[in-house]
């Protein structure tokens, strides 16, 4: 190994060590610091963007990283988990009677469409419902 | 901008509900108590949930009350007074929206904003001290958001999401009151869950206005991002409902890590909601209204059981 590829080998090492440590910011700092961008450097800068919130931008520099080096399957598993990672969340929702009742439809009879009462309207009649002993609109 | 954050009722029992309705009807109240009447308008079902997550960090008991009001003259409604949560909710609601009217006043992108500002800005004296320093970082932030609209200059959706998902993170983190095991990866924790959520909101009002913006020859950041080519909105929205929804919904998976994370002592089940079903249900209005009908994040499709009225567009291929 040349010492140029010892070095930075040294210097992706210590930017993993910050990532692991929680140093996200001086990670960041010292990586776009670095003017050559293997796809090492994608990848653990798609860490950083992860954690920071920044997922389109993270998804871009795996997929960067995934055609730089085709042959790592750590790269690509990442990128797979990153892929399916909302799943977890949007599966809650969607497995739900409510869901499956309407089937994702967003129509109910409280749209515009349908309804041509204003707020006064409405509170009027609510009021006088309850006080013949309804209650026309329950949250009012 | 606000009022997307709310409770999937179908899903909440009763107590649930009505505790969500005690916090929104006790964010007017504050607002009542703290700036006056004509501030109340500015009541939304966001700062009610940022007061809500934020009172339960702590085992204090709510205070409950039932009293009448404008839109319930007759029958008494269950409404929380005295509570910290929420007299910081409505100090940050005021705050927001008054940054927001100054904003567009100054772009003078409208006269009525230039108006609704001058009516809110008596109300700043008013603002306690403890507020101080998030007043800063909210208007600091605000104008760095608007000089990127403003400029177009730019390269990716998260780059334009920052400004406004800071200024909910750091509403969230500097909340001057303690929280239930305060130490600094809880304040951490309330950093990284408020800008999450900060991402989500800014993202589902873009999504919401889009079609809006467009016809209007408006500032969107996704017509300005994806859109290179000029496509209508129907195709627009059909190209980029994918992108969209893989930000969107990691934004929620966040707001749901996060929320485990945090140390919440009462109310769990209705945050559970909020985030889990509320926002979810949001956002696949939002996205059946914009015609990516029958087409879901999911992959599936429901083309012959879909009722919607608009079903102008032909459903995505999965």
């Amino acid at each position: 190994m040349t010492q140029s590829e010892n070095i930075s080998l040294n210097f992706y090492e210590e930017i993993k060590l910050m990532i692991e440590n929680g140093k996200h910011t001086l990670a960041e700092a010292k990586l776009k610091a670095e003017n050559e961008k293997t796809s090492e450097w994608h990848f653990l800068y798609s860490l950083i963007l992860i954690q920071k919130t920044w997922f389109d931008s993270a998804k871009e520099h795996l997929q960067r990283a995934v055609e730089l080096s085709p042959e790592n399957a750590h790269y690509k598993n990442v990128l797979a988990k990153l892929m399916s990672r909302y799943h977890h969340y949007s599966d809650d929702y969607y497995r739900r009677p409510y869901y499956r009742r309407r089937r994702g439809c967003c129509c109910c009879c409280c749209d515009d469409d349908c309804c041509h009462f204003s707020c006064c309207d409405l509170i009027c009649l609510d009021s006088c419902c309850e006080c013949m002993g309804g209650d026309l609109i329950e949250c009012i | 901008m606000f009022g997307y954050v709310t409770p999937l009722k179908d899903e909440l029992r009763i107590h649930e509900y009505n505790t969500f309705k005690s916090y929104y009807c006790g964010l007017c109240f504050h607002l009542k108590n703290e700036f006056g009447n004509l501030p109340r308008m500015v009541l939304n079902y966001d700062m009610t949930f940022l007061a809500l997550v934020l009172d339960s960090l702590n085992t204090e008991p709510i205070y409950t009350k039932m009293k009448h009001c404008l839109t319930s003259p007759i029958k008494k409604k269950p409404i929380i007074l005295d509570n910290k949560a929420l007299s910081y909710a409505a100090h940050i609601n005021i705050n927001l929206v008054y940054y927001k009217l100054l904003d567009d006043a100054i772009d003078n992108k409208s006269l009525r904003s230039k108006l609704c500002a001058q009516l809110i800005n008596p109300y700043k004296k008013k603002f306690s001290s403890s507020v101080y320093h998030i007043n800063s970082v909210i208007q600091d932030n605000l104008q760095q958001l608007y000089a990127l609209e403003k400029g177009g200059n730019f390269s990716s959706i998260d780059e334009i999401c920052d400004p406004f998902s800071l200024i909910v993170a750091h509403i969230f983190k500097s909340y001057p009151h303690p929280v239930t095991d305060d130490n600094e990866l809880v304040r951490e924790n309330l950093f990284h869950f408020g800008y999450a959520l900060g991402k989500w909101i800014y993202m589902i009002d873009a999504l919401d206005d889009l079609e809006k913006d467009m016809e209007k020859g408006k500032f969107n950041p996704l017509n300005l991002l994806y859109n290179k080519d000029s496509l209508s909105y129907e195709d627009l929205i059909r190209q980029i409902q994918d992108t969209i929804a893989f930000t969107i919904l990691n934004c929620g998976y966040n707001c749901k890590h996060y929320l485990t994370q945090l140390p919440v002592a009462k109310n769990k089940e209705l945050l559970e909601n909020i985030i889990s079903l509320g926002m979810m249900d949001q956002y696949t209005k939002v996205m059946h209204s914009c015609g990516a009908k029958c087409s879901h994040s999911d992959g599936s499709s429901n083309t012959s059981s879909c009722q919607c009225k608009k079903d102008s567009i032909n459903p995505k291929t999965s």
